[in-house]
C-alpha cells in the first residue's frame, strides 16, 4: 500500500486533518516535516497510507490548507 | 468570603478546572506545535481539542479560526489595530470598556458613539444605523456593559453590520459562557473572549475568533512553521500566535467549556439573572439606595448590577462591604463611558456580578450588609 506525506505546515491543520481523515476509516498519523517544502523550515504533514484521491478531497473540501504531497 | 465580582473574574473555580489544570503542568508541559515527539504532539492535540470545543460552543466555522491570546483585552487590540487602515471609520457603544476605547483613541481613526438604550433596543439599533457611514470599516461593541449588566442587540447588530458591508467585532467579555452567542447566525466576524470570566479558566488567557482576516499582526515571532521565512504564516491561528501559547491556561479553559457546557448556558443564566433580579428588588426597597438601571429581564440584562448608596462614595462602600467579608467592586470599573452616561463618573458606582457558583443566601448576606451601611 501506498505511503504518502500530506504537508500542512502548521500543527492545527496537522490535526484537524489527522482527525478527519480517522473519521473516514483512513490510517494516518502526524509526523514533523522531514522533506520537501518546508523541510528546513519546521512544520508538520499527515502521514497517510492508503488512498490518495480521496484523502485529498476530503481535506480540501474542510478547508485543510495543504502546502504539498509527496509519495514516501 | 462572599464573591460577588465575577465581571472581573470568576473568583471560584469549578474542580474539574482545578484538575485539568493540575494535570496539564503534571502531563502536558512539552511545548505544542514546535516539535515532532509524543509529548509535543500530546499537548498539541490537547489545544487543539479546546480550540474545537470554543469553536462549537461559539459556532466558528473551524477550530483553527480560535486563536489564544494573552487576555480579552489583547484580542480587542488584535482586531482594531490589525483591520483598521488611516482614512477608515469606526463606530462603537456609549458603554465599552477601555479595552475597547483606548485602543481606538490610539489608531487615530475616526470613530462615532451609538447610544445604547437601558430600556428600548429599537433605540439602540437605529442609532447604530445612522452612526454607519459609507466608510465605516468596522462597529465593534460590547456583549453586555461591565458596569451596567445591560446587553446589546448583538444580532440585530451583526445583521445590520452584515447588510452594510461592515465588519463586525464583539467583546464578549461579559456574556461569554452566559448567554449563547453563535457566531455564524449573530454574523459576527470577530469575536475577543475573557475565558477566565464566565468559561471559568484560568487568568492570563484571551480568545480571539476570526471568521475574516486580520491584515496587520500585532506580534510577530516563532510560530513552529515555516521558520525559515521571515514573514508571519498567513494560516490561522498561528499567524496570531507568536510564542509560546499558555497550555495550562487553555486545557483548564477545555475544562471550563465542559463546566459550562454541562451546566447549560440556559441554567446558568437563569439562575444568575434571577439572583440579580432578587438582588434589584431587595435594593430597591431601601431608600438610600440609587439603582441606575430597570430591574434586569432575561435577555435584555447580563448578571451585573451597579448602585450606590446616597451620601457614600462607591469606593467607600466597596471597602466597608469588604470589610463585611463581601467582594464587590467601586469605581469606574474601566469604563467611564457606561459612567458618563449615567452621570456617575464623578462617584463611580458598586458593582456586583454573579456566577453559577453564587447562592441566594449569600445574596441576602449582601442586602443586609448594605442596609447596615
Amino acid at each position: 500500500m501506498k505511503r504518502y506525506i500530506i504537508t500542512t505546515g502548521t500543527v492545527t491543520y496537522a490535526i484537524k486533518g489527522r482527525d478527519l481523515l480517522r473519521q473516514k476509516g483512513f490510517n494516518v498519523k502526524i509526523e514533523r516535516i522531514t522533506s520537501g517544502k518546508g523541510s528546513a523550515g519546521c512544520g508538520y504533514s499527515i502521514i497517510l497510507t492508503g488512498e490518495l484521491n480521496d484523502a485529498e478531497k476530503i481535506l480540501r473540501a474542510a478547508g485543510v490548507k495543504i502546502l504539498e504531497i509527496n509519495e514516501k | 468570603m462572599i464573591y460577588l465580582d465575577n465581571a472581573a473574574t470568576t473568583g471560584k473555580k469549578p474542580a474539574n478546572v482545578i484538575k485539568a489544570v493540575d494535570a496539564a503542568l503534571r502531563e502536558y508541559s512539552a511545548n505544542p506545535g514546535r516539535s515532532g515527539h509524543t509529548a509535543s504532539l500530546k499537548t498539541a492535540a490537547a489545544v487543539y481539542a479546546a480550540r474545537e470545543k470554543a469553536a462549537e460552543l461559539f459556532g466558528a466555522s473551524g477550530p483553527e479560526n480560535v486563536v489564544f491570546t494573552l487576555n480579552c483585552t489583547h484580542s480587542i487590540n488584535c482586531v482594531i489595530k490589525g483591520v483598521l487602515k488611516k482614512n477608515d471609520h469606526v463606530v462603537t457603544s456609549s458603554l465599552e470598556h477601555n479595552s475597547v476605547m483606548r485602543p481606538l483613541v490610539k489608531t487615530g481613526v475616526p470613530f462615532d458613539i451609538a447610544r445604547v438604550s437601558l430600556t428600548d433596543d429599537r433605540l439602540t439599533l437605529s442609532e447604530f444605523e445612522r452612526k454607519i457611514r459609507p466608510e465605516t470599516r468596522l462597529v465593534i461593541c460590547t456583549g453586555a456593559s461591565n458596569v451596567l449588566g445591560k446587553m446589546l442587540p448583538v444580532a440585530q447588530i451583526g445583521a445590520l453590520c452584515r447588510s452594510r458591508g461592515v465588519l463586525f467585532a464583539l467583546d464578549a467579555a461579559q456574556i461569554a459562557g452566559v448567554v449563547p452567542v453563535n457566531m455564524r447566525e449573530m454574523n459576527i466576524d470577530y469575536l475577543c473572549i475573557a475565558p477566565h470570566k464566565g468559561l471559568y479558566a484560568p487568568m492570563g488567557l484571551g480568545v480571539l475568533i476570526c471568521e475574516k482576516p486580520i491584515e496587520n499582526t500585532l506580534t510577530e515571532g516563532g510560530t513552529g512553521t515555516n521558520s525559515i521565512e521571515m514573514v508571519q504564516p498567513d494560516s490561522l491561528p498561528e499567524r496570531l500566535e507568536s510564542g509560546t501559547v499558555n497550555v495550562p491556561a487553555i486545557i483548564g479553559l477545555s475544562a471550563g467549556i465542559d463546566y459550562v457546557n454541562r451546566l447549560t448556558l440556559d441554567r446558568i443564566y437563569s439562575h444568575e439573572l434571577g439572583l440579580c433580579a432578587y438582588l434589584y428588588r431587595e435594593l430597591s426597597k431601601i431608600e438610600r439606595v440609587k439603582l441606575y438601571t430597570p430591574e434586569p429581564a432575561a435577555g435584555a440584562y447580563a448578571p451585573v448590577l451597579s448602585f450606590n448608596v446616597y451620601g457614600k462614595n462607591s469606593a467607600e462602600l466597596a471597602q466597608y462591604l469588604s470589610d463585611s467579608g463581601i467582594a464587590v467592586r467601586g469605581g469606574l470599573h474601566c469604563a467611564p463611558a457606561a459612567h458618563r452616561q449615567i452621570g456617575t463618573l464623578g462617584e463611580g458606582t458598586v458593582r456586583v456580578s454573579v456566577a453559577a457558583f453564587n447562592t441566594l443566601q449569600e445574596i441576602k448576606m449582601l442586602v443586609n450588609a448594605v442596609k447596615r451601611a
